[in-house]
């Protein structure tokens, strides 16, 4: 069995991140910035995955770390002149801190992966329900934290003047490093052992796999990869606002990702394609249309309706998604055994 | 001495709409370990009808608003929950916010983004003097009309058939399927009777602010799921409790904090509900441990 | 009256029945004996709809069953005490009477039966009102048996009525489904780990083992305990 053979489903899906981003570099400019757009939900969505997919817990919190990501890479990325303006109360160092496109995300992770850690001390010893309210709960601290405290953020007014750094390499190029970084974890010993909690919690506890410091290892990971999709979004629009980060963002990346499958990497890549172009058809729908003679308007709603209902058809009709959970492979690889350790104690689970 | 009676009626008004939004999401919660999203839209699409049928005569906006929460928690869980009912509790919350998504752009669709303003009961928003306290008519009101209603349904919970089957299967499903209870039927009761505490809070708070707008019920939606959280999930009462103390927390928080953090007064509710999870799993005000998911 | 044919019950991998034929006949009283973890209660739950059945046919009275909600399955006349009791602690004795009836609507007959149970289980009629979950665990045990009997079953499946209860609170358990037994002609299916409790009472006493039937035992034969629990290796 070749490393090749093990890991096609990673060449699999770089090869349509670099399709697309060829796509777009022939395209006009409308199609460019739709194309970097979606690499940068792509980004978000793994992020997303990496939690998700591999500990099988509903996460809301993870748009907190988008916020988090977005403005600490705006604190490194800004100039300083314009950090006077609107962020005049940060630290006199911070303020004269100007860093390149890559660093700057890179603060924004690391920042992200620094709370998560905080954070996920204690609510990574939830699980289920709990665990997902938890998140809940963290996603509105970070929303009223960011949105009052001026100091570090403009309050609710906005951020504008961000260095607008992301073209086609650096969307692309953050996609695929995500991409990278998800399966690499999701091969380790970490990631198989934490899928092997989410078949069943019981049983791994039981064998003696500490399951939250498993969860805690993928929160941090999964923080930093949402937080550099956070930060790339802020810098591609230019602009920076606490309302961006919220309940919006937060049902389109989770819409995304339970299309597509939230237990494979596979889904979380096919289904941000697959959101985003209906995405993109349904706002094409919106807006005034002459059909055979007769002036129809649709109005702005439509595409936020046509998502919410093209996801309750996945949860009623395909609740494992396109990809039914699993991943992309061209030549199929045998079964692997989520977890030998599951059936040592089968025997006390069978009443 | 009128101060304190002030901050306690300021409390207990809060808190009853908080209680009432918690019970309806406790009383699904209990029975199918759904976390309903929707629930705050079930008030929401309840004050628009009330808003929009409000010029006519109040108490047909009233009856109107009811009508209308009853019929969309009904057709929600007939068109989307059921369907789902053997899903594991992730896949639930997942769909409970999808739907909740999905009634809000549609409310969007219909009326537009905007909040809108309407006088509605607006005679209540004017107060009365008990003893030189200045008490707002509406807070009197919504504590009185949700004493009657906890007592109304405590009663119907209590006393009839229909009533023990939705709490014993709050309690114990399978056990009371076992029985003979049928899923279908105290599901559907369950659903209404939170169609019906919505477009009491909807009403309520309707007359109290004169506004609304499509996102109206998130908030009260996310104070529902900490006060079941409070009150330990899957208890009724609990979610009760659990609605008045958030209540309290927020209006005490609201006069205690310094004027510089009070802008964080809601960071520090959701804090609580992490520090009670992780304290008091079983919520606040019960020792067993009750966050057993159903296999 | 009642009839398995091939029954296979899994939870995800895991495989907890197999294969499993077993036959009550009406007025009859079955056992099954198994240690913890032979399939005792997916058994049971299988036949009260409450655990899936992808293999096997379940038939009651002639009707298939397997596949119908526990609340149909119930209706037609099979209660189960599961194991654990599963009282409604926050409700009354009363009330969790009550709700065996579920299934009925003759208000009358529901009255006259829980004042004929009152009689034969005078601890409840003492406690009536108060909370289920204060009563002791032997007095919950006869709860949940009473409340089975509310719904006037055909088929009675108890299962492992003597878990967790003092030694003289089982003989009183049991002395109570004897008479049951006795008065009414009930048909049972008891599930046990101890064979001897099943001594007098079952027809006959069935061996479950990692969740196959291994055939029939015999209650009497003497110090059979040792050589039953021999037959299962410890968890590891």
């Amino acid at each position: 069995m070749g490393l090749l053979h093990r890991h096609q489903t990673l060449l699999i899906l770089a090869a349509i991140v670099l399709v697309a981003a060829l796509v777009a570099s022939v395209s006009p400019l409308v199609m460019e910035r739709i194309v970097i757009d979606t690499l940068i939900k792509l980004v978000m969505v793994v992020g997303l995955s990496v939690f998700i997919g591999n500990s099988g817990v509903i996460s809301f919190g993870h748009t907190g770390f988008m916020v988090i990501g977005a403005y600490a890479g705006a604190w490194l990325s800004m100039p300083p002149n314009v950090k006077q303006i609107f962020l005049r109360e940060l630290p006199d160092w911070l303020i004269a801190l100007q860093l390149p496109a890559v660093p700057s995300l890179l603060g924004g992770a690391a920042l992200a992966a620094a709370v998560a850690l905080v954070v996920g001390l204690p609510l990574m010893r939830l699980s289920g329900i709990a665990a997902s309210i938890g998140t809940l709960s963290f996603l509105l601290i970070c929303n009223i934290v960011y949105s009052h405290w001026t100091a570090i953020s403009n309050g609710t007014g906005s951020l504008v003047g961000l260095p607008l750094f992301v073209d086609i390499p650096m969307a692309a190029g953050a996609a695929l490093a995500a991409i990278a970084v998800a399966w690499a974890f999701q091969e380790s010993s970490i990631g198989l052992r934490l899928r092997a909690s989410r078949e069943d919690e019981a049983a791994a506890r039981a064998s003696g796999i500490d399951v939250a410091l498993l969860r805690l290892a993928a929160f941090c990971l999964s923080a930093a990869i949402v937080a550099v999709g956070g930060a790339l979004q802020a810098h591609f629009l230019g602009t920076l606002t606490v309302g961006q980060f919220f309940i919006a963002i937060t049902f389109l990346t989770l819409a995304m990702l339970v299309v597509g499958g939230t237990g494979s990497l596979s889904g979380a890549v096919v289904g941000t394609f697959a959101v985003a172009a209906a995405s993109e058809l349904l706002r094409l729908v919106e807006g005034d249309h002459d059909i055979a003679g007769v002036a129809i308007t649709l109005p702005p709603g439509v595409r936020d309706v046509g998502l919410a209902a093209i996801m309750l058809a996945i949860l009623l009709l395909r609740p494992k998604g396109i990809t039914g959970g699993r991943e992309i492979v061209l030549v199929s690889r045998p079964p692997r055994r989520l977890a030998p350790v599951l059936d040592m104690t089968s025997r006390e689970r069978t009443e | 001495m009128t101060a304190a009676l002030q901050l306690i009626v300021d409390a207990l008004s809060v808190g009853s709409l908080y209680a009432l939004s918690a019970l309806g999401i406790g009383l699904i919660f209990g029975i199918m370990r759904l976390i309903n999203f929707a629930h705050g839209e079930f008030i929401m699409v309840g004050a628009y009808a009330a808003m929009l049928t409000a010029a006519i005569w109040a108490p047909f906006a009233v009856i109107v608003a009811i009508a209308v929460a009853l019929a969309v928690a009904l057709l929600t869980e007939r068109l989307a929950f059921r369907r789902l009912r053997a899903s594991p509790p992730a896949t639930l919350l997942i769909t409970s916010f999808a739907v909740s998504y999905l009634l809000q752009n549609l409310m969007v669709l219909i009326e537009g983004a905007r909040p809108q303003t309407v006088d509605f009961l607006s005679a209540l928003t004017r107060s009365m003097d008990v003893g030189g306290v200045r008490l707002p008519w509406i807070n009197v009101v919504t504590i009185a009309v949700t004493a009657v209603l906890l007592a109304l349904l405590a009663l119907f919970l209590r006393r009839t058939r229909f009533g023990r089957m939705t709490r014993a299967a709050a309690s114990d499903f399978r056990m009371a399927r076992l029985l003979g209870v049928r899923a279908d039927r105290v599901i559907a009761i369950a659903f209404a009777l939170s169609g019906l505490l919505a477009a009491a809070v909807a009403v309520l708070l309707l007359a109290q602010t004169g506004t609304v707008s499509p996102v109206m019920g998130l908030q009260l939606a996310l104070v529902g799921f900490v006060a079941t959280v409070i009150g330990g999930m899957g208890s009724l009462s609990g979610a009760v409790l659990g609605g008045l103390t958030v209540g309290v927390v927020t209006v005490l928080l609201q006069s205690l904090l310094p004027a510089e953090l009070r802008p964080f007064r809601d960071a520090f509710v959701y804090g609580l509900v992490i520090a009670v999870l992780l304290v008091r799993p079983g919520g606040l005000f019960r020792s067993a441990a009750a966050m057993q998911e159903r296999v | 009256m009642l009839r398995l044919e091939g029954v296979e019950v899994r939870y995800g991998q895991v495989r907890a029945l197999r294969g499993v034929d077993l036959a009550v006949d009406e007025g009859g009283v079955v056992g099954i004996v198994g240690a913890n973890g032979a399939g005792k209660s997916s058994l049971t739950l299988a036949i009260a709809g409450a655990a899936p059945v992808p293999i096997g046919q379940i038939a009651f009275e002639g009707r298939r069953i397997d596949g119908l909600a526990p609340e149909t399955i119930a209706r037609l006349g099979i209660s189960l005490v599961p194991e654990g009791r599963h009282v409604f602690a926050d409700m009354t004795v009363f009330e969790n009477l009550d709700l065996g009836a579920a299934s009925r609507s003759d208000r009358a007959e529901i009255a006259r039966d829980m004042s004929r149970l009152f009689e034969r289980f005078p601890i409840l009629a003492e406690r009536r009102d108060g909370l289920a979950g204060k009563l002791s665990g032997g007095e919950q045990q006869q709860l949940v048996i009473a409340r089975a009997l509310m719904a006037r079953p055909r088929l009675l499946i108890l299962d492992e009525p003597s878990l967790g209860l003092a030694p003289t609170m089982i003989d009183r358990v049991y002395d109570l489904i004897a008479e049951i037994r006795r008065e009414r002609g009930l048909t049972m299916l008891i599930v046990e780990q101890n064979p001897e409790r099943l001594h007098g009472l079952a027809d006959r006493v069935l061996l479950l083992h990692t969740g196959e039937l291994a055939g029939e035992i015999d209650t009497r034969q003497e110090g059979w305990d040792s050589a039953y629990f021999g037959l299962e290796e410890m968890p590891a």
